[in-house]
């Protein structure tokens, strides 16, 4: 199965939730791996803590995979196992009944590119390979209307891919103008929706495989928020009302989400993955955030959910 | 002396049952006006027609010292028992005098030879070929098994799930050829990320046949890959059996039936066989892990058999 | 010693490959004339000038290949090609006629005709027996699809197998391309123009791009180029579907339908021919086809002819006593000479 995060905006969390729900699918015992394709800044890396590829790797990553075919002889990107390679301790040790957790990371000062028909091919081939090895095959795309988007909408278009189920993450803040703008990325003008269909997808197939993503919600009903004032929560509450309207307008309500993760500082902070360690033992994020987790790796794989209307 | 220099790439066919043989010809038809040649017995197997491609790049001998090669890879693929799919790319290294490049035509006059121009150790640039990791491969021989392999695994004659999840195999060889040499010596290494090497030093043979031989290898190579993965997977001993089972059953379906080393081939591959047995030992660790996915299923068709008949229907 | 030691043709190939369908060889295989619609509407004044013209160095090509084979005696076969695919040439009766008149008028057989559509169109199924109807064919490939699929591009220096196939585009050239110079990735230089090079050459390069087909609204269209390479290795014996021959001549029929596509592609004019196909092909035409066989030298330079073909038709040579190059195009030999007032391809 392949999966590809979108997002209109920059600063979703779009990429920290991606890399932890690969995590958490890892944990369930799911082969996974994780693509970076935020060409502009590939810093997945530094997510799953990986010192020689915080920014990207050297050479023979995606960008020279997708456009330096003639140097690259192996026909393969580079891969990094995160169970091995990364440097923090609790990730090292891979659980028994875990699955495989591989990273692909981009090159180190790669930037933004228009992709060719080459690059096209290649991203085919790489896509038809990876779903060969793995359960789920997370893809993190360039935030807005990028290539990124572009390639892998024609990509899926391709017959190799046929078959291949394909769903979609739109991650948005639920705030008042990001939730605008993730309905404008997948249903405007040269949106998703437009560009997959001048690819070549069926719109009402294409459609019925995004799904939202909301980030940074703040629950007035949580027993973090327990210490405000009443006439802070009717606020929250009020506030919370208004962008479910908001939502319902244009198309991103409940019907189109497929989850939801809470506000965290240590997401907000640090961007990296939440291991049990730190809810557990350091008690420095929140359970719920690993829930939230949990459940969008349980749903993404769920095939009820994204039945065809 | 002779040097062949060789990738094979190994994979499941994206692919969920059999094929009847109109789609395997189609599939792997490679190359319009040529046929694929299909055999039943003992094993089914398929091998599409030869194609070529140029190139013109740089040869690693061992001393670090570079020679520009010119000439053709060949590149086939093949089917066996309508699961593992494979794509190989071969040539033969010809050193010759002269530091200048010929005409095209007379590269494809010499199918799959790449000519060596100017001074090569063979046996060092056979060692160097071994030597690389995964991420670089001699003339771009992987990327052209890749292109090969996706050619076919993209054929709209496929229903592209895959059964078996692994992840491709890479298996480089070398053969240093050489009339004086009496009998075969191989030299088989299990490398990480996939990658297994083959150094082969023989006397007159067939490239054709050693071409075989090493994709033979990597087949049974990569069955075995495939099946310790399923029964790591399978967590025999963790999971309740029947669960471990159900986990299982890609195997028992798709992979136990088709171990059969050697089956189609005659002459130098049997010997190199027969080295193999004794180390590393392919069949007795293969032999192994089957009974221990026999065991295992029944030891969960005597549990379930107490319990109501739905939960036994994996076993059907 | 093993096979492998040798350093020929064959190499991936067993000795005796029973696969591949052999064909009468003749010694040569003289083109003299390849017209087109312009030229096929003259009359056969016009033809007979041509071919007395033509006639001259048939006669020095005839003696050179004599001086060639062993014991004196060579079999030589005169063919003349039509093309009745770029353009609608009048009926096979009038035409037919009008052309064998002329040649025998200035002193030559008109041995085999042959239309050019044939190289472009849908392979005819060879019938064991030649005087049966031809045109019944289920559709398959192309002649031109079929040597499509055998190329393999002269690779630029620096090309390993990695470089992908351009073969998606419908042009094939003898070197490097000058680079495009748009920018690829965001925000980083953009590309200098650098000159194209050729991929042989010595010092300085003479590159050539030719384009083999271009796709339209009604199919394909083959380019004149790929369908002379085309129609070269046919007559070199070279050409196979599946391992069977292709494109076998047939007798002229009594009754000649009105429309060329009814006929079969290579027509046997005269009863006595020698073999249509031969090991080596002369062409005798005026200048003016220079730039279309120069570049169907390039085609053929790149493409990779069944190992199994060459081996059969070069043991044969071997069993003859015939030298025979190991390179096909080097098969191929051409006089270009003023064979009067030619206007070649018309528009198209």
């Amino acid at each position: 199965m392949l999966v590809f995060a979108a997002s209109d905006k920059g600063g979703t969390g779009r990429s920290v939730t991606s890399c932890n729900v690969v995590y958490r699918s890892a944990l369930t015992g799911s082969d996974v791996c994780y693509l970076d394709f935020d060409f502009g800044s590939p810093t997945a890396g530094s997510i799953f803590q990986i010192t020689d590829a915080q920014r990207g790797v050297r050479q023979g990553g995606l960008h020279s995979y997708l456009l330096e075919p003639d140097i690259q002889t192996t026909g393969e990107p580079q891969r990094i196992d995160v169970w091995t390679q990364s440097s923090r301790a609790s990730l090292r040790q891979r659980p028994p009944g875990s699955g495989k957790l591989m990273l692909f990371p981009g090159d180190q000062d790669g930037g933004e590119f228009g992709p060719d028909k080459e690059a096209l091919r290649r991203c085919v081939q790489l896509l038809q390979a990876l779903d060969e090895e793995f359960d789920m095959c997370l893809i993190d795309l360039s935030a807005g209307r990028s290539y990124a988007t572009q390639l892998v909408l024609e990509a899926t278009a391709d017959p190799a891919l046929r078959g291949v189920a394909a769903r979609w993450l739109v991650f948005h803040r639920w705030t008042r103008q990001h939730i605008p703008a993730a309905a404008g990325l997948v249903y405007g003008k040269d949106g998703i929706l437009d560009a997959g269909v001048r690819a070549g997808h069926d719109k009402d197939r294409l459609q019925s495989a995004i799904k939202f993503v909301r980030t940074a919600v703040v629950d007035p009903d949580s027993i973090e928020l327990s210490g405000l004032r009443p006439a802070q929560v009717a606020w929250l509450r009020d506030c919370d009302e208004d962008l479910r309207r908001i939502a319902a307008l244009h198309q991103v309500g409940r019907r189109a989400m497929l989850g939801t993760v809470p506000l965290d500082p240590v997401l907000q902070w640090r961007e990296q993955l939440i291991s049990d360690n730190d809810v557990v033992a350091r008690d420095i994020a929140n359970n719920a955030t690993v829930d939230a987790f949990d459940e969008l790796a349980r749903k993404i794989q769920d095939d009820e959910g994204w039945a065809e209307p | 002396m002779v040097l062949v220099l060789g990738e094979v790439m190994t994979a499941a066919l994206r692919h969920s049952g059999g094929m009847p043989r109109e789609r395997v010809e189609d599939a792997l038809g490679l190359l319009a006006g040529e046929r694929v040649r299909i055999s039943e017995r003992p094993i089914g197997y398929a091998v599409s027609p030869k194609t070529f491609t140029g190139v013109d790049c740089r040869i690693l001998a061992r001393s670090g010292a570079k020679v520009r090669g010119v000439g053709t890879l060949m590149g086939r693929a093949c089917l066996t028992g309508g699961r593992v799919l494979q794509s190989s790319a071969v040539a033969r290294i010809d050193p010759v005098g002269g530091g200048y490049r010929r005409a095209w035509s007379h590269y494809l006059a010499r199918l799959g030879v790449v000519e060596a121009l100017g001074r090569t150790d063979l046996p060092g640039t056979a060692a160097a070929h071994l030597a690389a990791d995964r991420s670089s491969s001699t003339m771009g021989m992987g990327a052209f098994c890749v292109r090969l392999l996706s050619e076919i695994q993209g054929s709209p004659v496929l229903d592209k799930s895959t059964p078996v999840r692994a992840r491709r195999t890479v298996l480089r060889w070398a053969a240093l050829i050489d009339e004086r040499n009496e009998g075969v010596r191989v030299r088989f290494a299990v490398r990480e990320d996939g990658l297994r090497t083959v150094r082969l030093v023989l006397g007159p043979a067939e490239i054709d046949d050693i071409v075989d031989l090493c994709e033979d290898l990597a087949l049974h190579d990569w069955l075995l890959t495939a099946l310790m993965s399923v029964i790591e997977q399978s967590q025999i001993g963790v999971e309740q059996p029947a669960q471990s089972v159900l986990k299982l059953r890609p195997a028992v379906d798709h992979l136990l039936h088709l171990w059969m080393p050697a089956a189609r081939l005659g002459g130098v591959a049997l010997s190199v066989w027969e080295g193999l047995e004794s180390r590393p030992g392919l069949s007795r660790q293969w032999d192994a892990s089957v009974r221990r996915v026999r065991d295992q299923m029944a030891m969960a068709a005597a549990l379930s058999s107490s319990r109501p008949p739905e939960s036994a229907r994996f076993f059907r | 010693m093993g096979r492998a030691m040798r350093a020929d043709a064959e190499f991936f190939e067993t000795t005796a490959d029973a696969r591949v369908e052999s064909v009468p060889l003749a010694h040569l295989s003289v083109e003299l004339g390849h017209f087109y619609s312009p030229d096929l509407r003259q009359d056969e004044e016009f033809f007979i000038d041509h071919f007395r013209r033509i006639g001259i160095w048939y006669s020095a090509a005839r003696s050179a290949c004599e001086a060639m084979v062993p014991r004196g005696n060579p079999r030589i076969s005169t063919c003349v090609l039509i093309d009745d695919y770029f353009g609608q040439p009048a009926s096979p009766s009038a035409l037919i006629r009008k052309l064998r008149d002329a040649a025998g008028k200035a002193g030559l057989e008109i041995d085999y005709l042959v239309r050019e559509s044939g190289c472009a169109h849908t392979v005819a199924k060879v019938d064991p027996d030649p005087a049966e109807p031809v045109e019944t064919a289920p559709p398959g490939l192309s002649l031109a699809h079929l040597v499509e699929a055998r190329l393999v591009e002269d690779p630029p220096p620096n090309s390993t197998g990695a470089r992908p196939p351009v073969g998606q585009t419908g042009w094939l050239c003898n070197g490097q391309r000058s680079p495009a110079t748009e920018t690829h990735e965001a925000m980083k230089r953009p590309t200098v123009w650098r000159p194209p090079a050729e991929n042989a050459a010595v010092n300085h390069s003479i590159f050539e791009d030719i384009e083999l087909w271009r796709d339209g609204p009604d199919g394909r269209l083959w380019s004149c180029a790929m369908l002379a390479a085309v129609w070269q290795l046919l007559r070199l014996g070279l050409l196979r579907d599946n391992g069977r021959r292709v494109a076998a001549p047939h007798p002229l029929p009594g009754d000649l339908p009105d429309n060329w596509r009814a006929l079969p592609m290579v027509l046997q004019l005269n009863e006595r021919a020698l073999p249509f196909n031969a090991y080596r092909a002369m062409t005798i035409c005026a200048p003016l086809f220079l730039p279309v066989e120069n570049a169907v030298r390039t085609i053929l330079q790149q493409v990779a002819v069944d190992p199994a073909v060459l081996a059969q038709v070069g043991g044969r040579a071997r069993d003859e006593g015939v030298a025979l190059p190991l390179e096909v195009v080097d098969r191929m030999e051409y006089l270009f000479v003023d064979t009067g007032p030619v206007r070649g391809a018309g528009p198209g």
